[in-house]
């Protein structure tokens, strides 16, 4: 029996395909990883084994009448703020603890289409608010090969870098947002965790579908085909570096490793060409205010009347405010009040409409740098905190100065590994592409990981 | 912060603290509005004449779909004699 925890979506389809393992011995493999890890880690919030096996038995039968596509069959986690019909969704949430959806998010029933096995739900900040970058533990423990997580913030860039896998943040749009929790709707995006750049891109095949549930979905109107960039090589791919991210941001060991994995691109044929975000300064600041705003939109549906926890009142409006504060947590309450100072009256124009303008300015400034290049090269996190998920100061969200700004843009935005620290823990490296420019970002992630981790390709 | 600011804002978001709880929350809103302090940062961007950087797709037709089965959206309501409690609103 090989290791099931060091496949790849692509090694496992060979092998369900060539009958090496079934579709429901692959499953019961996975559960069995789970079911012994997760009492210690609690990556996942949730383990759905009997409809897995299930599944499985369904995906078997397809693969035996060779119907087989890219993901049948292959087991995944879904992060626990995606509805999944019939099985619990807190969104690691009070409000939502029992929530059970009536209906599957548009990115499931594309799973489902493929007769993907959904192995569990992975454990998440309130409401993907993306604190803590465990997501991706499921994927680096070896739970399944992918998970499909949620991205406001960089939650899933950071979840990758964390644990030395490739997450990738989709152009907002390519994938449907139909059945995500809301957070922050102009910044929330569903995308892939994986081992690899290649299975990210298989991954977005399937979950890149015009959604008309979703206003700003647009999915895949040419039918590309994410993987053509793999194993192509970055000859003649103009790579943009802006010096804001490699300041004193960033560690003297993650800048020399970072502009090393440059250079490696340069050797391979790709040109590197310095510019300057200076926007970039500004960025966390924006996301706080825009995402705070649209976060207090977005969570006053929670009043425990249609679903969720429901507090006590002598009267009806007593009864929201108690549903509320018991049901949300501390960060989602502070961000719920800090999004209603910002939209009133007197400080809407110096918070939130400038905050609108200062991202239209670095979305312009992003526009710019793609007139002369093909993606730009930046950390994937900066070293000026551990995100843990506790408020020390508010100081601490400008650690998320290099994600935030993908986010305000609506970029694609990939994040791999090319190397490692001293300490042991891996050095994240991202690729910001052009809108709609996955597969190129996709194609560079492909050529770093094949150089620094030669033995996943032999 | 202030308190009476810090009450109205309380008000807004139809929350509401212990007072034990107050102090903690209020300096980290005050943490928060000094962080995102940008109101003088300079920014001559005429943002009318950009289009707006989230763009939408094609709406959906306006046409009535088939709802969400009625046992589904109950089974996460507050069950009495299968009927769906609501909280008193008329006082």
């Amino acid at each position: 029996m090989f290791d099931i925890t060091q496949e790849t979506i692509k090694s496992l389809r060979r092998r369900l395909d060539r009958r090496e393992i079934s579709a429901e011995e692959l499953c019961s493999e996975f559960l069995k990883v789970s079911e012994a890890m997760n009492p210690g880690l609690k990556a996942l919030a949730l383990i759905t084994g009997e409809e897995a096996l299930s599944a499985a038995k369904t995906a078997q039968v397809r693969i035996d009448k060779g119907e087989a596509c890219a993901l049948t069959g292959i087991p995944a986690i879904i992060n626990d703020n995606i509805m999944t019909e019939d099985i619990t969704t807190a969104c690691g949430s009070k409000m939502l603890a029992d929530f059970i959806p009536p209906y599957n998010a548009g990115v499931i029933e594309q799973l489902k289409s493929a007769d993907y096995v959904l192995l569990g739900k992975a454990t998440v900040d309130e409401f993907g608010l993306g604190g803590s970058p465990r997501s991706g533990l499921a994927v680096s423990s070896g739970f399944a090969p992918y998970l499909l997580g949620t991205d406001t913030d960089g939650a899933i860039r950071r979840a990758a870098a964390f644990y030395g896998l490739t997450g990738l943040r989709p152009t907002y749009g390519r994938v449907s947002r139909y059945g995500l929790a809301a957070f922050a709707s102009s910044l929330d995006q569903i995308g892939p965790i994986a081992k690899t750049a290649e299975d990210c891109a298989i991954i977005l095949n399937s979950i890149s579908v015009h959604d008309p549930r979703d206003a700003a979905s647009f999915g895949n109107p040419n039918n590309e085909d994410f993987t053509n960039g793999i194993n192509a090589g970055v000859k003649g791919l103009k790579i943009a570096v802006p010096k804001e991210f490699f300041s004193d941001n960033v560690s003297d060991e993650v800048r020399t490793a970072l502009l090393e994995a440059a250079k490696t691109l340069e050797k391979q044929g790709a040109e590197l060409i310095n510019v300057s975000v200076k926007m970039t300064d500004y960025a966390a600041q924006t996301f706080c205010i825009i995402s705070s705003a649209e976060a207090a939109s977005n969570l006053s549906r929670y009043d425990g009347v249609n679903y969720g926890l429901r507090g006590e009142g002598a009267s009806y409006a007593e009864q929201i405010v108690d549903s509320r504060s018991k049901g949300f947590g501390s960060e989602i309450k502070s961000r719920i009040m800090f999004g209603n100072f910002v939209l009133s009256g007197e400080n809407y124009n110096d918070y939130f409409m400038k905050a609108r303008r200062l991202r239209q300015k670095i979305k312009a400034e992003y526009d710019d740098i793609f007139k002369n290049s093909d993606v730009i090269l930046t950390p994937a996190v900066s070293d000026l905190s551990g995100k843990t998920g506790k408020f020390i100061s508010a100081e601490h969200y400008l650690a998320d100065f290099c994600t935030v700004s993908a986010s305000l843009a609506g970029l694609p935005c990939v994040t791999t590994a090319c190397g490692y620290r001293v300490s042991g823990m891996p050095i994240g490296i991202s690729l910001t592409g052009k809108k709609f420019g996955e597969a190129t970002i996709l194609q560079i992630a492909d050529c770093l990981e094949r150089v620094f981790y030669p033995e996943n390709f032999s | 912060m202030e308190t009476s600011a810090f009450e109205l804002l309380c008000e807004a978001s139809q929350l509401c603290f212990a007072d034990d709880e107050k102090a903690d929350f209020m300096e980290r809103l005050g943490s928060l509005i000094k962080f995102a302090s940008v109101k003088n940062i300079d920014c001559d961007f005429n943002d009318e004449e950009t289009v707006n950087s989230v763009s939408l797709g094609d709406l959906r037709e306006d046409a009535a779909l088939p709802s969400l089965p009625t046992e589904k959206l109950l089974a996460n309501t507050e069950p009495l004699f299968n009927c769906f409690v609501i909280p008193k609103i008329m006082e």
